[in-house]
């Protein structure tokens, strides 16, 4: 509960997504180096598509409601990348929130 | 147990996990969707192991009612006239035996008999004798069996409250309401089987500490521990979605999140991992339930009235006894409260009442309001506390500062409900209250009488650690009370 809904938490993963956004153009470019990041290895290619698949449906439903994005991303004191569409912000966010919370993230094994 | 049994055992254990997460997940988004289907708790069985309860069960759900610091029978329930008659001259040394004492009196001078602080009276059918130092438990002798020669070996807090509730003196077992949960599931699949809550007392402040290990899974799996729920508005933190995230999102994410996880899990075998996924449903399930569980704004002003002025204070016993009502209500398995600050050393005359004041109302109220509910019937009540208190005084005899030490040869603790004889006493102690005459209930045997009306053979209910089939019961042997029983 904590790691999904404490500001901390949340606000942690807008701060990876922008970094990730920051990595490449390439949707699997970042996603991969998210992930090496968070659990020191790459994903299979089973994880790919699950995490790509979030992504695409995250990017529908921002995309159809900008103002949804912009409020997601408002928790935490760090300003944000304004140079970044908040829509794409908000859905690799919850790409990042994913990531974030696999076992293998917060567990040493 | 060995890493390829258990793997193999995570393996079944996986493959089920594999093709349910997504049926509890719907089932989850269909209770939100539909919030009567939670409140009226989902009836059927969720975990559990195969074949168990061995046997029809008595109790469907166990309450623990948990005075820590060590409740004075001598005072509250086991009242002698010898302790009348030898006021303030030593306990006779035939009685006091060569037993070991706690650091606390093993050096005083003597050891004065002090009879209890107050009177009691004979209350109801049965005539049971309560001190009016609880004058609403008084009123419900007639549901209670009150267990005098209850006994244990250890006389300090921390090993005798970690026996009492794992079974063993050293940290690192499964507690009671785990092992219940462990081995008969859940029948409300949107809260947790086992539920604990601590209030402070008045008497001694603060009281001794409690520790989360005391509803902890200790060797069982850890999704099997019970969840602590805080004082006050928010028994649960985080239960707040980050802005514009609804449940249907979460519910997405929450998928994808199991997938993953079930994939690592798939070539890991870690049973950790699979623990966390569960962790994950509960939680999605519990930020609708227990926001519900938490509000007693629908409970009429006699319910609010009955357990007492203190039941709005949200972290006190009442409040805390009037949740239990509602957990159990809603099918939670084992719903244990502690209450802290029994442990009268020192200034017993001013304590001993105010701690009693504490808890008189809202455990004859949580009783009464569970038999009027139905509920009493098939849930089995546990009133329990460490250990008793000396019947030698603490300090000097009529001193206002003296109290009563650590006595584990026998005290008193009640049951009541289901399975339990009403309106009973069992065992029998000396004419002090110092020693077993007759019928002494040790530890285990307490433990094999709650699995017992819990429908297990304790004999039967083990767990494979470190070499042994570990029972709550322990490796010596035990024995169900079946005079307590109904």
């Amino acid at each position: 509960m904590v790691t999904l809904n404490d500001v901390q938490f949340v606000e942690a993963a807008r701060g990876f997504a922008q970094r990730m956004i920051r990595q490449s153009t390439d949707d699997t470019a970042r996603l991969r180096w998210a992930f090496l990041e968070a659990v020191s290895r790459p994903p299979s290619d089973k994880e790919e598509a699950v995490i790509l698949r979030a992504l695409a449906r995250e990017r529908a439903r921002y995309a159809a409601d900008n103002e949804r994005a912009v409020k997601v991303l408002s928790p935490g004191e760090s300003p944000r990348d304004s140079t970044i569409p908040a829509a794409e912000h908000a859905a690799w966010m919850q790409v990042a929130t994913l990531i974030l919370n696999l076992s293998e993230t917060v567990t040493r094994n | 147990m060995h890493p390829q049994h258990e793997f193999q055992n995570h393996l079944t254990r996986r493959t089920f996990i594999g093709q349910s997460a997504r049926g509890v997940g719907g089932l989850a988004l269909g209770s939100m969707l539909f919030p009567e289907l939670l409140a009226a708790g989902t009836k059927t069985r969720e975990g559990g192991l195969a074949g168990i309860p061995h046997f029809a069960p008595k109790a469907k759900r166990v309450l623990c009612l948990f005075q820590s610091g060590g409740l004075s029978h001598v005072d509250l329930f086991d009242n002698k006239p010898a302790l009348h008659e030898f006021a303030g001259k030593d306990l006779p040394p035939s009685i006091k035996g060569t037993q070991r004492l706690t650091g606390m009196t093993s050096g005083q001078k003597g050891y004065p008999v002090r009879p209890p602080l107050v009177d009691g009276k004979a209350c109801g059918k049965h005539g049971t004798w309560i001190s009016n130092l609880l004058p609403h438990i008084q009123t419900i002798a007639d549901d209670i069996c009150i267990i005098k020669t209850l006994n244990t070996e250890a006389i300090n807090h921390d090993p005798a409250i970690t026996f009492m509730n794992t079974g063993n003196q050293q940290p690192g077992y499964a507690s009671m309401g785990a092992w219940a949960s462990y081995g008969l599931g859940t029948e409300n699949a949107n809260l947790p089987a086992f539920i604990a809550m601590v209030s402070q007392g008045t008497g001694k402040n603060p009281g001794q500490p409690v520790f989360s290990r005391l509803w902890g899974s200790g060797f069982l799996p850890s999704n099997h521990q019970g969840v602590g729920l805080r004082p006050g508005a928010n028994p649960v933190l985080y239960l707040q979605n980050p802005p514009t995230v609804d449940g249907a999102q979460r519910r997405e994410l929450l998928d994808d999140l199991a997938t993953l996880n079930e994939e690592r899990a798939r070539e890991l075998g870690d049973p950790e991992t699979i623990t966390r996924i569960k962790a994950y449903e509960m939680a999605f399930r519990m930020q609708t339930s227990v926001p519900e569980l938490a509000d007693i704004s629908q409970e009429s002003k006699a319910t609010l009235d009955a357990y007492g002025p203190e039941v709005t204070r949200p972290g006190s016993y009442a409040a805390n006894c009037l949740l239990a009502r509602r957990l159990l209500e809603r099918d939670v398995r084992f719903v244990q409260l502690f209450h802290r600050g029994w442990d009268q050393h020192i200034a017993l005359s001013r304590q001993l009442p105010n701690q009693c004041h504490d808890i008189d109302q809202p455990t004859a109220a949580l009783i009464k309001d569970l038999k009027a509910r139905g509920l009493l019937e098939d849930t089995l009540v546990i009133f329990a506390t460490e250990f008793g208190r000396t019947a030698f005084t603490q300090g000097g005899f009529g001193n206002p500062a003296s109290g009563r030490d650590h006595h584990g040869r026998c005290f008193s603790v009640f049951l009541a409900g289901g399975g339990i004889k009403p309106g009973f006493e069992y065992g029998v102690t000396d004419d002090f209250a110092y020693n077993i005459a007759k019928d002494g209930v040790h530890l285990r045997d307490l433990h094999a009488t709650i699995l017992h009306c819990m429908g297990i053979d304790h004999e039967r209910f083990t767990y494979k650690f470190r070499g042994l089939n570990v029972k709550l019961t322990g490796v010596e042997e035990a024995h169900v009370v079946k005079g307590v029983l109904a």
